[in-house]
């Protein structure tokens, strides 16, 4: 008799828990001013010191960028009033390859505590990041230049940025850096010990100048931004943006898929998990976005065997490429033949292109000296079996999938390959800069619209322990006629002539081939068809929400 | 040894008076009944001749896989399970998914066995060490356990996978027993304690024997019950925590194949072909369960006052 | 009594130090410096730039000066900076101990009274039908993956099962809160909601591990001479139970519960990565992996003084619930 009451008033309490919190779990789609952005990672913190791809996200509706790049990869003018040009005379060459150019900002933004945004707040970011003190985690183009100076007192909103040597871009971007920092906030602490900036609250919850203001974080689980009311621009539709942070790729789809988030960015995403959740819920659009993202192979150029053009020749003809695109991502990624893809005005889409085709390779290998051993791999002339090191990172499907198919592909040619894979964090943090990988190792680089060739490519920057490990020529390239092209294209302001260069220096790479491309990875994310005038970029620094101030549903 | 200095001592108390009871018996009659007595547990018959065909499925891979080891064919990718050439289906590369269960077998129960059998030698060797020279050896060892249970090991793993490179067997055996021996090495000690005053190790000393020897050949072969029983439940606990660091990408590495990291790999694949990941979880449920249950049965049979 | 605790407090010391040694170390010597890391992703950095970043997170200095810093300000009450998040570690640890020891507490509440009331009726009824189907499915609540449990009841109960049955309450697929949600009861509510599947997947292996001990140690007890004695005379069974059984039966378990809190912390790593709630599981599993030590530290220290507190505990619940024990 006991035992019944007790199961019924456990019953009871059931049902009403279960009937209290069920219409709830709808609530966050009832409101349709609000955007919920899912991500797989957490910002360590924002502004300029976090080199996470999720604080950058977060940065496009935070801040006005001086001038972002739009979906068609043009630089346009938000936060300038326009981009200076060599015919309108802002920009100016001067003797000694020194150059001026003269920025004028807009009026009418304001930072979100209501001061307004003028060209000193630009002034002192840039002093800000240059000073050997503060954390900035590259100086590579603001050591380019000399001063910035507000040369008008009466006239705060203009600024001459003068450059000590010659730099394609120095009307895109005034000194390096996407958006400038507000100097009122973050003067005295700056000057009283630049060393523990870092540490200033600003960066937990930064004061910035962009469509939405900074409302909430709450660490572990979302940033919440809210639309700015003296935004100079049409006033934004959505009210408010939250970022949320799953971090397991799979249940951030899961998200999608059940319609929590409204889109994802940094979402760690396959191509068939992307084919999945339009197919699971037909009211996401998912977005393939052509990126500038090469995944490539690099050889060791030192090795021995990989030192002789006919062996790396004989890897590619070796392996096949258009399949392994064609199953692994269905058909989405193209085939890289060389390192810039068609969609960059630099991209040289004559350049020699390697067939899958073992029968070559096999004579290619018999020609560098190699000769069948009885267990099916090859010898090389001293004797040694030709069994080669194949690193990646551990626990990235595409990559080892990848790797497993090359394996059996190389195999069928005589290469024995033996995979030893690593972590990111130990691959990036040390394998790949100090070149600890012997033979093999793939992974990808992240271009922008204005990349410049010299540290990939000059034989200057290949690292070692003399040159302190620096520069980005992993591969231990050596070419003379790239070293020259490197340093020219640096120099050259010419768009024609710079892309006449970079196409002939990619003629150069895929002829001597000292890495393998293997494909153009896609920028990949989703967002609700809803959800109006979602325009990914493809490009680092400009994620989904580039434009979030123009989205409506 | 009626009044316990800690509760948890007294918890253990319970456990040596209980074994106790069991030593009088040893000897051969003991281990027949134990035998008889651990027939007459359903479950654990079921459970030990589980594991007994897997571990044989495992062994005789190489011979009864129905295809080569990791062959790759792009034809036949996402074969739903079902009676082809392919009955688990194949995965994301047209690879036979029986196969590669067959074969990452090999690799999670190798891990469980040497992870039990290193656990238990180390554990044995340094509880005995504490137990029977007491002093500063015991004081020492039993700080260091103390230390190593207050802490989860999860983290303490993590740390270790960062710190050791490479991503084999030995290297997650290593980090196992590493932190995985203070279970026996406690019940090692407790039998040490009550069995070292008892008579036929006094009698032993006074004939003169070595105390390498006592050890040896008295002490731990009495202590042996429940580290065998230990072992038993060793051997699916790394099962599943290697399955565990796989999820987070600190296990097994591929392409090696273990349960743990082909079930890893199978969730981004959930929805699209879930038997990638059903077969790897129900091997790796099947297995700690029978495994479970054969340590819980040779527990009841090596125990004469649970059973009646 | 007040020896015996003073001596326990004092082992907790030592085990806290040591523990620290231990794992400052560890954690010092983990491959991929975490400036070098930053370096990586980007080709425009500089070697002046590394080195600056490496002095200004001070990786210069031996290990030992380095732990001996670190130990000096943790005395002072300040655990340091996070360097990932560039905030004080106490300000991130706080807001993530209070969320994990919400999940814990649930989950062991839910687990502990399930697992012992069906471990006793299992006792109780012992080699009945129901006592092979709870034993069974104890065992299988023991052998699952934690992870793997969680992502399987993420697709079904929020995927799979509301799409299939329209009037089925969509259960969110991780997260501890909906972002806005109003304060006060609909928060409440919103946050017991996100409770359900992660305490279901954490609370799992710990009722069964509970249901296997309470059901031995029940069936200990009532074979003891004390309780025989009890039914002899001819007490009511229900009272044998209640007043002379139950409460013997209970004792080792309050042992085995603290014993068994390094394991539930365990499951609580794997619970939050997978549904992304912000405790400190996930911290540590992130600060491990970022190389950023003062929070694995402060992370690690704190799982250890649960520990270390609920052992304490437990020897304190022990000397009251059972007079048996005297303390020298």
């Amino acid at each position: 008799m006991r035992d019944a009451l007790i199961r019924a008033v456990w019953a009871a309490a059931c049902v009403v828990l279960a009937a209290g919190l069920a219409p709830l779990s709808g609530a966050a789609q009832m409101r349709r001013d609000a955007v919920v952005i899912g991500m797989a990672q957490e910002p360590d913190i924002l502004g300029p010191f976090s080199t996470m791809a999720a604080a950058g996200t977060i940065h496009n509706s935070l801040f006005a960028f001086f001038a972002p790049f739009n979906e068609k990869w043009q630089r346009v003018p938000l936060l300038v009033e326009k981009l200076p040009t060599l015919k309108d005379g802002d920009w100016e060459l001067l003797p000694n390859k020194k150059m001026r150019v003269t920025w004028k900002i807009r009026r009418g933004f304001t930072w979100h505590d209501g001061r307004p945004v003028t060209a000193l707040d630009a002034r002192f970011s840039y002093g800000m990041l240059r000073n050997p003190r503060t954390p900035t985690l590259t100086r590579f183009i603001l050591n380019k230049v000399d001063n910035i100076l507000v040369p008008n007192p009466a006239d705060p909103y203009t600024m001459v940025v003068q450059w000590n040597e010659r730099w394609p871009f120095a009307n895109a971007i005034p000194y390096g850096f996407e958006y400038p920092l507000p100097r009122h906030v973050l003067e005295r602490q700056y000057l009283q010990d630049p060393g523990r900036l870092r540490g200033d609250p600003f960066f937990r919850a930064p004061v910035a100048n962009g469509p939405y203001r900074f409302k909430e974080w709450v660490p572990g689980s979302h940033i919440t931004l809210e639309a700015y009311d003296r935004w100079p621009g049409e006033r934004p539709k959505i009210k408010t943006i939250t970022f949320r942070f799953i971090l397991d790729a799979v249940v951030l789809a899961a998200n999608q898929m059940a319609g929590s988030v409204d889109a994802t960015e940094i979402n760690n995403f396959g191509i068939d998990q992307m084919v999945e959740i339009e197919r699971r819920n037909p009211n996401v659009a998912a977005h393939y976005t052509e990126a500038l993202i090469w995944e490539r192979i690099e050889f060791n150029n030192d090795d021995e065997w990989l030192k002789d053009k006919r062996v790396r020749w004989a890897i590619a003809h070796a392996i096949d490429r258009e399949t392994i695109v064609r199953t692994l991502f269905q058909g989405k990624q193209p085939v890289a033949h060389a390192w810039l893809p068609p969609r960059h005005p630099g991209s040289n889409p004559n350049v020699k292109k390697y067939a899958y085709d073992p029968a070559r390779a096999r004579a290619l290998l018999a020609e560098a000296g190699f000769t069948m051993g009885p267990d099916g791999i090859l010898r090389d002339p001293r004797g040694r079996r030709f069994e080669m090191t194949f690193m990646t990172t551990a626990g990235n499907a595409p990559r080892e999938q990848t790797q497993q198919i090359i394996k059996e592909q190389l195999k069928a040619v005589g290469i024995e390959i033996r995979i030893d894979n690593r972590p990111a964090s130990v691959f990036f943090g040390t394998i790949v800069p100090r070149r600890q990988f012997p033979h093999l190792a793939e992974w990808a680089t992240l271009y922008t619209p204005e990349v410049m060739p010299f540290t990939e490519f000059h034989s200057s920057q290949i690292p070692s322990a003399a040159n302190n490990w620096e520069g980005s020529n992993r591969r231990g390239w050596r070419h003379a006629e790239v070293d020259r092209l490197a340093e020219q294209i640096g120099q050259e302001l010419d768009e024609a002539k710079r892309v006449e260069m970079m196409r002939r220096l990619q003629d150069i790479f895929v002829e001597e081939l000292p890495g393998l491309p293997m494909y153009f990875r896609l920028h990949l994310t989703t967002s609700v068809k809803a959800l109006k005038n979602v325009k990914p970029t493809g490009l680092g620094s400009f994620y989904i929400n580039w434009n979030s101030h123009e989205w409506s549903y | 040894m009626a009044q316990s200095t800690t509760a948890r001592e007294f918890a253990l108390d319970l456990e040596r008076r209980r074994k106790e009871a069991a030593g009088v018996a040893l000897g051969q009659s003991y281990w027949q009944i134990a035998w008889r007595r651990f027939r007459r547990h359903r479950l654990a018959m079921i459970g030990g001749t589980v594991a007994l065909a897997l571990s044989l499925m495992a062994l005789l891979a190489p011979s009864i896989a129905p295809h080569p080891f990791d062959r790759i064919d792009l034809g036949r990718r996402w074969t739903p399970p079902g009676l082809t050439a392919n009955v688990f289906g194949t995965d994301e590369l047209g690879r036979d998914v029986l196969t590669r269960i067959m074969y990452a077998g090999r690799i999670s129960l190798v891990v469980g066995y040497v992870t039990a059998v290193s656990v238990s030698a180390v554990g044995s060797l340094l509880g005995a060490l504490a137990g029977f020279y007491g002093g500063w050896i015991d004081s020492a060892l039993m700080r260091l356990v103390d230390m190593l249970i207050a802490i989860p090991t999860l983290p303490l793993y993590l740390i270790m996978s960062a710190l050791i490179p490479g991503g084999g067997v030995g290297r997650i055996v290593l980090i196992f027993t590493i932190f995985g021996w203070t279970t026996v090495a406690r019940l090692v000690r407790g039998q040490i304690l009550s069995l070292k005053t008892q008579d036929f190790v006094e009698a032993g000393r006074a004939m003169g024997a070595s105390e390498a020897r006592l050890i040896l050949r008295h002490l731990i072969p009495n202590a042996l019950a429940p580290v065998i029983v230990a072992a038993t439940l060793t051997v699916g606990g790394a099962i599943l925590t290697e399955s565990g660091l796989s999820y987070l990408g600190l296990g097994i590495q591929p392409p090696v194949p273990s349960w743990g990291n082909m079930l890893q790999r199978a969730q981004e694949y959930l929805l699209k072909a879930s038997w990638l990941a059903v077969f790897p979880g129900l091997f790796i449920f099947i297995t700690v369960l029978s495994f479970n249950f054969l340590g819980d049965g040779l527990r009841d049979a090596l125990d004469p006052r649970l059973k009646t | 009594m007040q020896r015996f605790l003073a001596r326990r407090l004092v082992h907790g010391v030592i085990i806290l130090v040591g523990l620290s040694i231990l794992m400052f170390t560890l954690l010092v010597f983990t491959p991929g410096d975490p400036v070098e890391l930053i370096a990586a992703s980007n080709p425009d950095i500089r070697p002046e730039d590394v080195s600056a970043l490496r002095r200004y997170y001070g990786l210069d200095d031996p290990v030992y000066v380095r732990y001996f810093k670190w130990a000096r300000s943790v005395l002072k009450g300040d655990l340091g900076y996070s360097r990932t998040y560039g905030t004080p570690v106490t300000k991130i640890i706080g807001e993530r101990l209070r969320n994990t020891l919400t999940l814990l507490a649930t989950s062991v509440a839910i687990a502990f009274t399930v697992g012992v009331t069906v471990g006793i009726y299992s006792a109780l009824h012992q080699y009945s039908a129901t006592d092979y189907t709870v034993t069974v499915f104890a065992f299988a609540g023991l052998a699952m993956p934690v992870f793997w449990q969680g992502i399987v009841f993420i697709l079904v109960f929020s995927i799979w099962l509301p799409g299939q049955i329209p009037w089925f309450p969509k259960f969110p697929a991780g997260g501890m809160m909906t972002p806005g949600i109003a304060p006060g009861w609909p928060a409440f509510w919103d946050r017991l909601w996100h409770l359900v599947l992660p305490v279901s997947v954490l609370a799992t292996s710990g009722m069964a591990a509970w249901t296997r001990y309470m059901r031995s140690s029940m069936l200990e007890v009532i074979r003891q001479d004390y309780v025989r004695t009890a039914r002899a005379k001819g007490t009511p069974e229900q009272a044998v139970i209640n007043r002379h059984a139950l409460r013997n039966a209970l004792i080792p378990i309050i042992t085995l519960m603290a014993l068994s809190i390094p394991g539930i912390l365990n499951g609580a790593v794997l619970t939050e990565t997978v549904f992304s709630w912000p405790g400190m599981g996930l911290l540590l599993f992130q600060a491990v992996l970022g190389h950023d030590y003062n929070v694995a530290m402060a992370v690690l220290l704190f799982l250890a003084l649960i520990t270390v507190l609920s052992n304490l505990m437990a020897d304190v619940a022990y000397a009251v619930a059972d007079p048996r024990i005297r303390y020298d």
